[in-house]
C-alpha cells in the first residue's frame, strides 16, 4: 500500500501532508492517556512488529502479493492514538531509511495507514466487542477491524487518486481493482492480527484487552 | 509472563520476521503496485529522490549486493530503528518515563 512518490499531483500530496501532521500531533497529545511506564517498551516493540510484518509479502494470486499493514493490531495491542504514532515511525523509517514509500507521499501513506488503517481498524474491533466480550470478540474483533482497515485504506487511496492522480483512469475501475485485491489482502491481514492477538492475550493475560492498553492495565497494578 | 520476558521474547521473534521469515516473502508486486501496473500509472512513479541512493534503500545493504545476508540485515536494521524511534517518541512525555 505504500505510495511512491509521483503517483499523486504536489496539492495533493501538500493536503495529505497537512492532514497526516495534525493527526500525528492530536495523537502524541492523546496517547499520553493511552500509555503509562509500561506501555513504553510494548509500543516500541509494536512498531518492530509491524515493520517486520510489513517485510513479508505473502502471494496472494499469481504475480501479486500482499503484506500486513498492522493498523489494526497496532491499535488493539496499545491503544489507537498510540498505534498512529507507531505506524507513522515505521513509515518515515521505510520512507528514509529504505526509499519504500516516497517522501512527497509519506502524509499520504500516513494518512492510509496510520490514520484510516489504524482508526477504521480500531472503530470495527470496538463495534464486535458492543456484542460479544471474551477473549475470543477480542482477537476477533481485531482481525475484523484488520480486514476493513485494509479496505478502507484503498477506497481512501482511489478517493486521493480521484483527486490528484497524475493519469486519467475510470474510477470506478480503479476502485473495483483496489477493493477487490485489497480485500483477499485484507482477509490475510485478518487472520494474521486474529493469532497474533490471540497470542498476546494467552502470554500477557492484561493485554489487549477492549479499550485498555496492556500500558493503563499494567501500571494499575 | 513479566514485561521484561514478554519484551526479550517478542523482540525474538520479530527479529526472526525480519531478519529470516521476510527472506521467504514473496517479490510480486504488492496489491497497490499491481493495481498500478494493471491500470497504466505504475510509470508516473519517481525514483529520482535522493533517498533511492541511501546505504539501505531497497532493504538492501549497500556493498553486501542482493543476497540473504544483506536483506536479513536491512531487517534487523528496520526493526531496531523503529524500536529506538518509538520510544524516542513515547520517552518525552516528562516525569515517570524519565525513571528508566
Amino acid at each position: 500500500m505504500h505510495v511512491p512518490d509521483g503517483f499523486l499531483s504536489s496539492p495533493t500530496c501538500a493536503v495529505t501532508g497537512a492532514v497526516a501532521v495534525a493527526g500525528v500531533a492530536l495523537a502524541h497529545r492523546a496517547s499520553r492517556r493511552e500509555l503509562g511506564d509500561d506501555g513504553v517498551p510494548m509500543a516500541a516493540l509494536v512498531t518492530s512488529f509491524v515493520f517486520a510484518a510489513q517485510m513479508v509479502n505473502v502471494p496472494i494470486a499469481a504475480g501479486i502479493s500482499g503484506h500486513v499493514m498492522g493498523g489494526a493490531l497496532a491499535a488493539v495491542l496499545v491503544g489507537p492514538a498510540t498505534a498512529t504514532l507507531c505506524l507513522s515511525a515505521v513509515l518515515l523509517v521505510q520512507a528514509v531509511v529504505f526509499a519504500d514509500g516516497g517522501i512527497t507521499a509519506l502524509g499520504t501513506n500516513v494518512v492510509l495507514m496510520a490514520l484510516v488503517g489504524v482508526w477504521v481498524g480500531w472503530a470495527v474491533h470496538r463495534a464486535v466487542l458492543r456484542f460479544a466480550r471474551s477473549d475470543a470478540a477480542v482477537a476477533i474483533g481485531a482481525g475484523l477491524g484488520a480486514l476493513a482497515s485494509v479496505v478502507a485504506s484503498a477506497v481512501t487511496f482511489t478517493g486521493l487518486y480521484a483527486a490528484g492522480g497524475h493519469v486519467d483512469v475510470p474510477l470506478d475501475d480503479l476502485a473495483a481493482s483496489m477493493i477487490r485485491w485489497h480485500s483477499l489482502i485484507g482477509v490475510g491481514e485478518g487472520i494474521v492480527t486474529a493469532v497474533v492477538v490471540a497470542l498476546v492475550l494467552a502470554t500477557r493475560r492484561d493485554a489487549a484487552l477492549p479499550g485498555r492498553p496492556v500500558a493503563r492495565e499494567a501500571a494499575a497494578r | 509472563m513479566s514485561t521484561r520476558a514478554f519484551t526479550l521474547a517478542a523482540s525474538v521473534v520479530t527479529l526472526l520476521v525480519a531478519g529470516a521469515l521476510s527472506l521467504a516473502a514473496s517479490g510480486s508486486p504488492d496489491g497497490l503496485t499491481f493495481v498500478s501496473q494493471l491500470h497504466g500509472f505504475a510509470g508516473t512513479e519517481d525514483t529520482g529522490s535522493l533517498l533511492h541512493d541511501g546505504p539501505l534503500a531497497g532493504y538492501a545493504v549497500r556493498g553486501l549486493g542482493a543476497d540473504q545476508l544483506s536483506g536479513a540485515l536491512a531487517g534487523v536494521i528496520g526493526c531496531v530503528t523503529c524500536f529506538a524511534l518509538m520510544r524516542l517518541v513515547v520517552r518525552r512525555r516528562g516525569t515517570t518515563a524519565a525513571r528508566r
